[in-house]
């Protein structure tokens, strides 16, 4: 068996398995809106300077020690990062082709995007992911068991991981500052953003914000709002200025949840775990049954296909010799038709000869009379 | 990379059987390698066709297929083969295919336009070598400039009627002649620039360049004489004209009244300042030198792809419209510190009496019938444009921003040097003037939502802490930074970075 068909039998196998909870699911997964006052972050890469006192203020909050180059450092935004342990939010810097002789960088703020249904909670086995009512994808790390399926499930790659804390380790990601949220402080990034490139909200009011800037000023914005669709929606939202993908921010990610994607799967795990053996032999068995299929289908079509080869030969030799025969027949009856022309003409000519002997006879007279 | 590098590749067969062709890449010539061993013999390539050189290879004619590749074949190699014998270098001979078919070219020709500019103009205008096609007239313009009679397939030259080449000769494929037989731009510069020029090769003082290099190179370009001051062309054109958008009235009074009704009032345009900022009459003139009327009636047809007289004027995304062009100037970095700043005004927004400002409802038709009375009439509406300056000693010297003053010290904003540098870099500008009216105007770059006064509201008195999502305005710290900043972005002000936070206040 190949392995593109035993993956193929796979997952029939696992629609199969799935398929007695589908319905259930598709009784209770009406597509989740997020909560209806669930708040936000309008980040507007054409505001932003690149100044980093965004992750400046985030390592404040969240005590994550001093840096190994300090925040006013803005060398540091020559080289790409990524969030990790110790950064919560990083802020790149890009150099998009822009049209016109003019091009300034442009600056991109990353941190957890808080997804409307988070692809990490959906992972999580434990659900030491929770997508709270105020927007935050919080973690419980005193439920989590380190196995940082949430690493691989994010889409856009922010949960990190303590690797450097072997007796504690935790995954590490933005809060969206949920404990400030809940005294009634704003978000220590967004407090701090020197031009309000990050604006704090509820995210529908957000989203009409960001839609308005676009209409406002069109030649300045591309005509999107990233986050509001992404996924199924994230509670961060992003403008800018040069298409999203010249800043970083993938634009393959489609507009369907996490969850959806990959709940049924995931909710098959067990069962696949339990029904190893079973499954496998059912796998082998639909393979064979299948290849037995395929050969005999294969059989029938090649049959078929020399059949009709055979039969439109015929035809075509029926058809090849009717026609040689015609040209042929032709061919006799041009042959007798010419032959018994050049005989009327010989016979014309014949009298034709006998006609001019008569003629003659006068000749000499003429003659006579030139002399 | 050199400018001169032509690809030399046999044209699309009709035939397929000739397909068997192609099975070679093709050939990247360098031109000007050539015509300098050659020693600018040009005949030694290139056939004539009374009298003038044609700009084919050894064809008068367009060939393809396999004759197309055996004339080249032939007469490369025959050449290369004769070079030998004279000198120790030369081009490759018959089965060194692949000295001349590279399938890398290594990098595309570096061949940029010439664009024949005012300045270019000019120095042909003014050159003693280039002689009037029509010896009757004075000015050289019928050297280039004709007219065609298509039907007969002849040109001539046609005083007051000289327009720029790309009306007829249009910018389409090189080898593809249109069907009305009017040559491509390319072919019919080089037929007309090239032979000229060859014509005085040799003759460094009037000669013009006979190489690719002389014209298509970026350094070579730079190298043209750049000419400042010079005359406006002159192609009878009107100094100043009325747009009314609508053309003569008639005898009937009523008719005309409401006719005139139907339109805005009229817009006096000031042709000959808008030739001396340098705009090329292509910019606005597209497509012909006539009128806009001509082809963007007022209902709009095909002739005028559909685009009506009014969205030929008003149209904000075509830069060959008053509003697209202006706005496309409101990008500069003079204009842009405030200008990028505003949001994009509706049209129904628009001040429309800033550009409408002649009364035509109570102007006798005959003046209005009469192109020479509108243009008085546009002339003294331009020169009653007034501008309001404002005393810069009633500018407040220095402000102290000091509202929100947490983590740094207030910050002593320069007030007045601001103002005075943006009043330097904008005040002589005649759109910024014809448009502001008034240096107050200016004042609203950042004192803006209040009417213009030189005693504007605090900027608290609108903006609170806090950005006001529903609303989009900004909390205060926004305001500030968003302004200060974006306007230095915009202006390039490099002495203040937007990341440079000392620089206005101090750390408490």
């Amino acid at each position: 068996m190949s392995r593109r068909k035993f993956l193929g039998c796979l997952t029939a196998a696992l629609g199969a398995t799935t398929g007695v909870r589908s319905i259930a699911h598709a009784a209770s997964n009406k597509h989740f809106e997020g909560y209806p006052d669930s708040f936000g972050v309008l980040h507007d890469s054409t505001k932003c300077i690149g100044c980093r006192q965004c992750e400046k203020a985030c390592n404040e909050v969240n005590e994550l020690g001093s840096p190994e180059k300090p925040f006013d450092d803005l060398k540091v935004l020559d080289t790409r990062r990524r969030t990790d342990e110790a950064a919560y939010t990083v802020v790149n810097k890009f150099e998009p082709a822009q049209p016109g002789p003019k091009s300034s960088p442009v600056f991109a703020k990353i941190q957890c995007n808080h997804c409307q249904e988070p692809a990490c909670a959906s992972a999580c086995f434990v659900k030491a992911f929770k997508k709270d009512k105020t927007g935050a994808v919080i973690y419980d790390e005193s439920l989590c068991v380190g196995c940082r399926y949430c690493m691989v499930a994010c889409p856009f790659n922010v949960p990190a991981y303590t690797y450097n804390d072997p007796i504690t380790p935790k995954v590490t990601k933005c809060t969206m500052c949920h404990p400030r949220i809940l005294e009634g402080k704003l978000p220590g990034c967004v407090e701090i953003c020197p031009k309000e490139a990050l604006v704090f909200g509820k995210r529908k009011d957000l989203i009409k914000l960001a839609w308005k800037r676009i209409n406002e000023k069109p030649d300045n914005y591309i005509q999107h709002v990233y986050g509001e669709h992404e996924m199924g929606g994230t509670s961060w939202l992003y403008l800018s200025g040069v298409p999203f993908d010249q800043i970083g921010m993938r634009e393959d990610l489609g507009v369907t949840p996490a969850p959806q994607l990959t709940s049924g799967a995931l909710a098959a795990v067990p069962i696949v775990v339990g029904l190893w053996p079973v499954l496998l032999t059912g796998v082998y068995a639909i393979a064979q049954r299948k290849d037995k299929i395929a050969k005999e289908e294969k059989d029938a079509a090649v049959k078929e296909a020399i059949d009709q080869a055979t039969d439109e030969m015929n035809k075509q030799l029926a058809q090849l010799k009717d026609k040689m025969t015609k040209e042929q027949q032709n061919a006799v009856a041009n042959e007798v038709k010419k032959a018994l022309e050049e005989a009327a003409k010989k016979a014309e000519a014949e009298a034709a000869a006998a006609d001019g002997e008569g003629g003659s006879e006068d000749a000499p007279e003429a003659g006579k009379e030139d002399k | 990379m050199r400018p001169d590098i032509l690809v030399i590749d046999i044209p699309p067969v009709e035939n397929p059987d000739d397909a068997d062709v192609k099975d070679m890449p093709p050939v990247f010539f360098k031109h000007d390698l050539h015509s300098r061993a050659l020693e600018g013999q040009c005949s030694k390539c290139h056939e004539a066709k009374e009298g003038k050189i044609v700009f084919k290879f050894k064809r008068t004619s367009t060939l393809s297929g396999k004759a197309y590749m055996d004339l080249y074949h032939e007469n490369c190699v025959a050449c290369h083969a004769e070079m030998k014998g004279e000198s120790g270098k030369q081009g490759p001979l018959e089965a060194q295919c692949r000295t001349c078919h590279t399938a890398d070219p290594g990098a595309a020709s570096s061949r940029v336009k010439i664009k024949f500019d005012r300045s270019l103009h000019y120095t042909h205008e003014t050159a003693k070598a280039v002689k009037p096609a029509d010896k009757d007239q004075r000015a050289n313009c019928s050297a280039c400039h004709h007219s065609a009679n298509m039907k007969a397939k002849t040109t001539f030259y046609e005083k007051g009627k000289e327009s720029a080449c790309v009306y007829c000769h249009k910018e389409t494929a090189d080898d593809q002649m249109p069907e009305n037989g009017v040559r491509p731009a390319r072919q019919a510069a080089h037929d007309s620039c090239v032979v000229c020029h060859l014509s005085m090769a040799g003759d460094a003082e009037k000669g013009g360049p006979v190489e690719c290099a002389g014209c298509h190179d970026a350094e070579n370009q730079k190298k043209i004489k750049q000419h400042t001051a010079m005359p406006r062309l002159d192609r009878n054109q009107p100094d100043q004209a009325l747009m009314t958008g609508f053309k003569d009235l008639g005898q009937d009074e009523a008719a005309n009244k409401k006719m005139v009704a139907a339109h805005m009032d009229a817009v006096p345009f000031n042709h000959k300042l808008h030739e001396e900022k340098g705009i090329s009459c292509k910019t606005c003139h597209h497509d012909t030198l006539n009128e806009c009327a001509s082809c963007h009636t007022a209902k709009g047809d095909a002739q005028g792809g559909y685009i009506k007289l009014a969205d030929a004027m008003h149209n904000s995304g075509s830069a060959q419209s008053c509003i697209g062009c202006h706005n496309e100037i409101k990008t500069a970095k003079e204009c842009a510190g405030c200008h990028a700043q505003m949001p994009e005004k509706d049209f129904k927004d628009q001040d429309c009496a800033a550009c409408h400002s002649v009364d035509v409802k109570s102007t006798p038709a005959e003046t209005l019938n009469d192109t020479h009375a509108k243009a008085r009439l546009a002339k003294d509406a331009l020169a009653a444009k007034t501008y309001t300056k404002v005393n810069l000693e009633d500018i407040p010297e220095t402000v102290e921003i000091k509202t929100i003053a947490e983590e740094y010290k207030p910050s002593s904003f320069p007030h007045r040097a601001v103002v005075e540098a943006i009043f330097k870099q904008v005040g002589d500008n005649a759109m910024g003037k014809s448009f502001h009216k008034s240096d107050l105007t200016m004042c609203a770059g950042c004192h803006h939502n209040s009417p213009a006064t030189m005693t504007p509201p605090q900027c608290a008195s609108c903006h609170s802490k806090e950005p006001d999502i529903a609303t989009g305005k900004p909390g205060l710290k926004g305001a500030y930074h968003g302004q200060c900043i974006t306007c230095h972005q915009k202006m390039e002000v490099k002495s203040v970075l937007p990341t440079d936070c000392t620089k206005c206040h101090e750390k408490k």
